[in-house]
């Protein structure tokens, strides 16, 4: 499981998640997720397309860095979610928890609507 | 596969009668036997060429039901093992789970309510109500003092659910 910082510009952090977000991945990178993004403190959007599986342990990741930047007044928007995974999110009816967008540019524009 | 034991059958069988033989793992309730599981299942699995929905359904499903008993199954998990049967037959297969953990019956917990907002969301809670939505049948029955829980999981991509 990886993590790569696209950019940090404009008050907004950028992140890119590759491989497979299980209890496994989810172990792996939780620290260094929650360093780089919540750490931050302004909104961020998620790059998904990478992400190859998804189970709970995982969506409780994404969970709990939405919450970590919604305490210090800002959103996180993840986007760009394969269907097998978006598949996952709709039954955990995630879209109701935090914002789930197809692609960067309507990500953006959850971010600022 | 290093933990536990995997039953095969003598070489020389044909692929196609190799998954009608049951998979037999002992697996120590560690987070490490997840992957080691979802290996052996799929390599298991895998002369039946499943589609790639179906594949990621077992996949989740045995990371749910094991990861709930590595958390919850014991105060500590340290020398605790979970057997998993895997039994496949016609267009579905069943993952039967049994533990000697404390009694619970994943059939019987309520779904939990969706949370709504972020506010409200519980860090938590997910596996289960996933569990239900991707599996065919669930079946759950307490037995000398152990858990034996049976998945089955539609070997076509699943039937939409409301």
């Amino acid at each position: 499981m990886e993590i790569e910082l696209i950019e940090d510009t404009e008050g907004v952090t950028h992140v890119r998640l590759a491989g497979r977000l299980d209890a496994t991945g989810a172990d792996q990178i939780g620290i260094r997720l929650t360093a780089v993004v919540v750490a931050r403190g302004q909104s961020a959007l998620m790059d998904l397309s990478g992400v190859s599986f998804v189970a709970s342990l995982g969506i409780r990741l994404l969970i709990s860095c939405a919450k970590g930047l919604k305490v210090k007044g800002a959103t996180m928007v993840v986007y760009g979610a394969r269907p097998e995974v978006q598949e996952v999110f709709d039954d955990a009816a995630l879209d109701q928890i935090l914002p789930i967008a197809g692609t960067h540019a309507q990500a953006l524009e959850r971010l600022q609507g | 596969l290093t933990a536990g034991s995997i039953d095969v059958e003598a070489a020389g069988t044909q692929g196609e009668d190799r998954a009608c033989q049951p998979l037999e793992l002992h697996l120590p309730l560690t987070r490490a036997s997840i992957e080691a599981a979802r290996q052996a299942v799929l390599a298991h699995l895998a002369p039946a060429t499943l589609p790639a929905p179906v594949t990621y359904n077992l996949e989740l499903i045995l990371e749910e039901v094991l990861m709930n008993l590595v958390m919850h199954a014991h105060e500590d998990p340290t020398g605790h093992e979970v057997h998993l049967a895997v039994h496949q037959r016609d267009d579905e297969v069943d993952l039967r789970f049994e533990d000697d953990g404390r009694p619970f019956d994943p059939t019987a917990s309520e779904p939990s309510p969706t949370a709504g907002t972020l506010e409200d969301a519980r860090i938590g809670g997910l596996g289960l109500p996933l569990l239900r939505r991707r599996a065919r049948r669930l079946h759950y029955k307490r037995c000398g003092g152990r858990n034996v829980f049976t998945v089955t999981v539609g070997l076509v991509p699943r039937e939409a659910k409301p």
